[in-house]
């Protein structure tokens, strides 16, 4: 929003104070500032000056010749400007005078008439961008002057960040923004004259359904109302503070709205049926044209003031199109009312109406704010139309005001919490010049009412004064303060430190790199493999549709992920740890929404059986060092999973485990979702559990001796079938190696000759020692004849054997 | 004699190459080697002679063993520094690749601050992304008719409870299609919702924690409203909160310049500005002074030589007593940062989207 400052000057005396300085404190002290703008300066070389006549130009039928009077010198010039009229006072510029933008103005011929000057719109002077005629000045306008001491042309603009002033009802026009100006700079605020003159005709019949929609509603009737434009001052102020002129009735409402930051409407009183206001709920469906020419279905949550017949205004957001003002309007009705807040805010946002006037009765406003804007409306009706005047009595519907809150507050907390020591006198001084009323009682607390236009939402407890001190006596002169130290130190939160373990291990020692991905799978990447992502939560407002459900799964992300790098990357290694979401009981009475890893590789170029097995183990391998760094106990990924995933390759999938309970799967991706996902080669998912691994025993790590003797270790290479589980077969050698056995690891499979077709061949190494001695070849020899032995006996093959 | 030892001597000079040696040690000192035959012979003299002449025979041994010796570790020293000599690296070759993963750049600067927030004594917590109005919005002091509580703000889910009720009673799955659900905004809310930001662990935090405390909780955060290069629907922030029994502004104030220290890595100027979030009071902006251009003003701040850094203030009575806390009794301090800011600002990434990217090529410059 923005504010001038000369217009903040018509309520606080303002006089000898840097605008500029006086913007910097109002940041630090009220509300952030998005913008300092100085208007109309360098406009030194501009006179006004009256048109004494206008001719036809000989050849250019668009131009004419005017005559202007510069006071006692009379200068020519040519301009095709329409609103030109004899006798009105107009900017001009003479040349060798330099204008901001434009330079130092020449003197032109223009087809045969010579043109000493340039007379001005607003937009050539920088004053505003209307650049649709020259600027008319009033009429009394001293000519032949320099234009600044003729005309209020020079100015600051501030603009207000609205979101900063949310809560600030107040702060929404000149007069609340001139309170603040004048309490941070000690200066004096005007007081604002409430008292007006009313007509003696009847009031209109008011009538008010419900207090707690509308706590007050003010109308009263004026005639002998001219439409026509506004007159410069307040067309300058409108457009100066981004609004655009029409009519002078129209124009007063919203110069009342922006001086004392309350919304009026004025409408046109013949197409008020039956001489009555009645604020009412919309019935449902209730058809509605706004005066921007829009239809709205309406329904009974929506605040109506409606005639004996019809709605004639959507409370608070915006006038009916029938009841506006029109050029020929001669008597007038002025509406000056506060509305409940949330039913204006819930208007305004169903029907996409946001206003001028929403947004300041969304704030909440002060039910003794109206009489004060139809004072100021009433006073100027007549400065902007002459001879308009109130016709009837003022009709005053009032819920019973709400006491204003008094609040007691000791001034030695008001400087511990703040950190600074401010005294009693300074903080009643303070809330004072913000228009509190403060006592101070017998033992030095302060008793403080808060003003009506503090008091509907803004400040109800000692905190709140604490701020207004605070902000005023400035922030700047509070020193840091160390807080008091607190004794012992703090457990570290075990969740956060498993997913850092997990995540240093999966890139640093994995070599994966770490992606993150939205709470919402995609439905078009679901719909399009076929996947059913199981019972999930839902949301209820959707910013598109492909965001439905919330992932119940990291796997299905990682797929996705898996489309887009794949067009780039040949081959990567991808995992994110992030919370899923199930619509099942979980503890604190929320949905359970454990946190999960998900790991995704990928090899564009493992497209043959053995090339997806390697990435298989690699992953696998990836897999079990985590968990075994992580210090659990028998990590193991051998099992089938029970129930593969969709995605998941049914051969090729296998349950992730500790201590024996499943915490995860780990699969190859199925290649019919490779294809659909148009991706050539494999790629491998594992999902974990990291709520259920945290749940899970950790081992503690003992020290064992390092052996003296050597070790010998032997290879067996077993013949198995194709479809057969090596892994079962190192039960079997640690069960017959003997006691000197001390380790059994996988070495490599063999498939072809001599293998017969359909086996393949595993070798195992086997590692010997004692703690005592050196062993024997015979000895070690034995041992490996039972372990042959046993598997001959199982029906198991040797090669070589 | 010394004409033996000087021989020898002689030899052993001369050889230069660990083969040579070894040819001079067989020539003196080998099976058939001259010594080694003298002293063989010895046992056909008489035994004074014997005596005599083994002695010297002996000393000439040791002797030529010590000049091998010697010699061999200079000749030896002198091939290795031949080899030495000879022997290139080329050191532009590059060092053989090892497979090293990539942390998320969030993940870079959400540990870092979980770092410094623990040698700060603060406890690092976890809360829930999917949480209820109560902890989103009431107990933060946030009104029903707030305007952030509105639908275009929050992303709010459906009951499943009463899906399932309704699957139940329909004998269908009850689900209503994506228009549908959309085009029922005057029902209202269910209780449940995607956290609009940290504050929720405020109040749990409160509940649990013994007092007095500090804790800082990150975290994932939903918005809804739409994308663009400097707004996500999904983003990170992190939290913090201090309850004691006695809590001043200037408290918060030193708090905040310690953190932004270790932050930043060196001592940054601040300012307080007033600003309202409901759940504290008094409430602030806290402005850093620009770190690109230092005050003089730039693009970055917008010529005001402060950029807007994060919301803190001393926590709202009503706010206490929803973490059931007595407000006559623990007084505290709050603040709330954009981690995912703060990772735009420390990579000087262009555009916010970038971080749920899952783009490799992205990660991969972390």
């Amino acid at each position: 929003m923005k504010f001038t400052w000369n217009w903040l000057k018509d309520f606080a005396d303002l006089d000898g104070l840097d605008p500029l300085a006086v913007a910097d404190r109002f940041t630090l002290t009220v509300a952030e500032l998005e913008g300092v703008e100085r208007v109309g300066t360098g406009l030194a070389g501009v006179r006004p000056a009256r048109i004494a006549s206008l001719d036809a130009h000989p050849s250019e039928p668009r131009w004419r010749v005017v005559t202007l009077d510069l006071g006692g010198r009379e200068v020519r010039c040519v301009s095709g400007a329409p609103n030109l009229a004899v006798g009105a006072v107009v900017p001009v510029v003479l040349p060798g005078c330099e204008l901001p933008g434009v330079g130092v103005v020449k003197a032109r011929e223009m087809r045969g008439i010579a043109s000493e000057a340039v007379v001005l719109s607003e937009a050539e002077m920088g004053l505003s961008d209307d650049h649709g005629g020259v600027l008319i000045l009033p009429p009394t306008t001293p000519v032949g002057v320099p234009l600044p001491e003729a005309a209020p042309v020079e100015d600051v603009i501030f603009e207000v960040d609205n979101k900063a002033i949310t809560h600030r009802p107040d702060l929404w026009g000149h007069w609340g923004i001139a309170r603040e100006v004048a309490a941070m700079t000690g200066r004096t605020l005007k007081p604002l004259d409430e008292s007006f003159p009313q007509g003696t005709v009847e009031a209109l019949r008011v009538i008010v359904d419900d207090p707690a929609d509308c706590p007050r509603y003010l109308a009263m009737g004026y005639a002998g109302v001219r439409v026509v434009p506004s007159p410069f001052q307040i067309a300058r102020r409108l457009r100066l503070c981004g609004m655009r002129p029409i009519n002078n009735v129209v124009d007063l409402t919203n110069y009342v709205m922006l001086a004392v930051g309350e919304p009026v409407h004025a409408f046109d009183r013949r197409r008020i049926r039956g001489d009555v206001i009645r604020v009412r709920r919309a019935a449902p469906g209730e058809p509605f044209r706004t005066l921007d020419g829009q239809d709205h279905t309406l329904c009974e949550d929506d605040l109506l003031i409606a005639d004996a017949e019809r709605g004639i205004a959507l409370a608070g957001v915006m006038g009916g199109e029938e009841s506006g003002i029109a050029d020929d309007t001669t008597d007038v009705v002025l509406e000056c009312a506060t509305f409940h807040p949330g039913r204006i805010r819930k208007t305004s946002v169903r029907h996409g109406l946001r206003t001028e006037s929403s947004a300041r009765f969304e704030k909440s406003l002060d039910p003794r704010l109206p009489p004060k804007a139809m004072a100021l409306f009433t006073r100027m009706l007549a400065e902007v139309s002459p001879g308009a005047a109130p016709s009837t009595r003022v009709a005053d519907v009032a819920a019973p005001a709400a006491d204003l809150p008094r609040i007691r507050i000791a001034p030695a907390t008001v400087s511990r919490r703040l950190g600074v020591e401010v005294p009693g006198e300074r903080t009643a001084a303070i809330l004072r010049s913000l228009e509190f009323t403060v006592h101070t009682a017998p033992d030095g607390v302060l008793e403080v009412q808060v003003p009506s236009h503090r008091a509907t939402r803004d400040i109800s407890i000692p905190e709140d004064l604490i701020e207004e001190v605070g902000r005023v006596v400035g922030y700047d002169h509070i020193p840091p303060v160390p807080p008091p130290i607190i004794e012992g130190h703090v457990p570290r939160d075990p969740m956060r430190a498993l997913i850092r373990q997990v995540r240093h291990l999966l890139a640093f020692a994995g070599g994966l790199d770490e992606v993150m991905t939205y709470s919402f799978p995609s439905e078009a990447l679901l719909a399009r493999l076929r996947l059913d992502p199981g019972p999930s939560l839902r949301l209820r407002n959707t910013l598109s549709a492909d965001h439905v459900r919330l992932r119940t799964e990291i796997a299905h992300n990682l797929l996705a992920a898996l489309e887009r790098n794949a067009t780039h990357t040949p081959a990567f290694g991808v995992f994110e740890v992030g919370r899923v979401f199930y619509p099942e009981p979980g503890p604190d009475g929320l949905p359970r929404q454990p946190h999960h890893v998900g790991v995704l590789t990928y090899d564009r170029g493992a497209s043959s059986s053995e090339a997806a097995t390697a990435l298989f183990r690699r992953l696998k391998g990836i897999l079990l060092l985590v968990l075994e760094r992580l210090d659990l106990e028998t990590p193991a990924a051998d099992e089938p999973a029970g129930s593969p995933k969709p995605w998941a390759h049914p051969n090729r999938a296998v349950t992730v485990a500790a201590s024996g309970r499943g915490v995860g799967v780990l699969a190859a991706v199925h290649p019919a979702v490779m294809q659909a996902l148009d991706c050539p080669g494999a790629a491998v998912i594992a999902e974990v559990d990291l709520d259920a691994v945290l749940a899970l025993p950790r081992r503690t790590r003992a020290f064992t001796p390092i052996p003296r003797f050597p070790s010998v270790q032997a290879d067996l290479s077993f013949i198995v079938e194709e479809g057969a589980r090596a892994g079962d077969l190192v039960p079997m050698i640690r069960g017959h190696a003997g006691h000197t056995l001390v380790g059994v690891e996988f070495v490599t499979e063999y498939r072809g000759p001599p293998v017969p077709a359909g086996h393949r061949s595993v070798t195992f190494r086997m590692t010997f020692q004692a703690p005592d001695r050196t062993l024997s070849e015979a000895e070690v020899r034995e041992s490996v004849a039972r372990v042959v032995a046993a598997a001959r006996a199982a029906g198991v093959a040797i090669r070589d054997a | 004699m010394d004409d033996l030892w000087n021989e020898a001597q002689a030899q052993i000079e001369a050889a230069t190459t660990s083969a040579a040696l070894r040819d001079v040690e067989v020539a003196w000192l080998g099976k058939k080697g001259r010594i080694t035959v003298a002293l063989k012979g010895l046992g056909a003299l008489d035994p004074g002679e014997r005596r005599e002449r083994g002695q010297v025979l002996n000393r000439l041994k040791r002797d030529i063993e010590d000049a091998l010796a010697r010699r061999r570790a200079e000749v030896s020293r002198a091939e290795i520094e031949a080899r030495v000599r000879k022997d290139r690296l080329d050191p532009t070759l590059p060092g053989l690749p090892v497979a090293c993963g990539h942390l998320h750049p969030l993940t870079r600067v959400l540990e870092d601050v979980e770092d410094l927030f623990e040698r700060m004594g603060y406890h690092v917590m976890d809360f829930y992304e999917v949480e209820d109005e109560f902890h989103n919005f009431e107990a933060l002091n946030i009104p029903a008719d707030h305007p952030a509580r509105d639908l275009q703000d929050t992303f709010y889910l459906e009951d499943w409870r009463d899906r399932v009720a309704s699957a139940i009673a329909t004998g269908r799955d009850g689900l209503p299609t994506v228009t549908e659900r959309n085009a029922l905004p005057t029902r209202p809310p269910p209780a449940l919702l995607l956290r609009t930001h940290t504050s929720p662990g405020q109040i749990r935090a409160m509940r649990t924690l013994p007092r007095p405390f500090r804790a800082v909780f990150p975290g994932r955060v939903y918005r809804f409203e739409a994308t663009d290069a400097s707004h996500e629907h999904t983003f990170h922030q992190v939290e913090g909160l201090m309850i004691d029994r006695s809590v001043s502004v200037a408290n918060l104030l030193s708090a905040m310049m310690t953190m932004l220290e270790g932050v930043f890595g060196r001592r940054v100027e601040v300012r307080l500005r007033p600003g309202y979030f409901p759940f504290v009071e008094p409430g602030f902006e806290l402005d850093v002074r620009c770190l690109v251009c230092g005050g003089r003003g730039c693009p970055m701040c917008k010529s005001s030589g402060w950029v807007e850094f994060l919301g803190c203030g001393l926590v709202h009575p009503n706010v206490l007593r929803a973490g059931d806390l007595d407000p006559s009794e623990w007084e505290g301090w709050a603040f709330g940062v954009g981690l995912s800011r703060l990772a735009l600002l420390r990579y000087g990434i262009d555009d916010i989207r970038w971080l749920m990217s899952a783009d490799v090529r992205f990660t991969r410059q972390f």
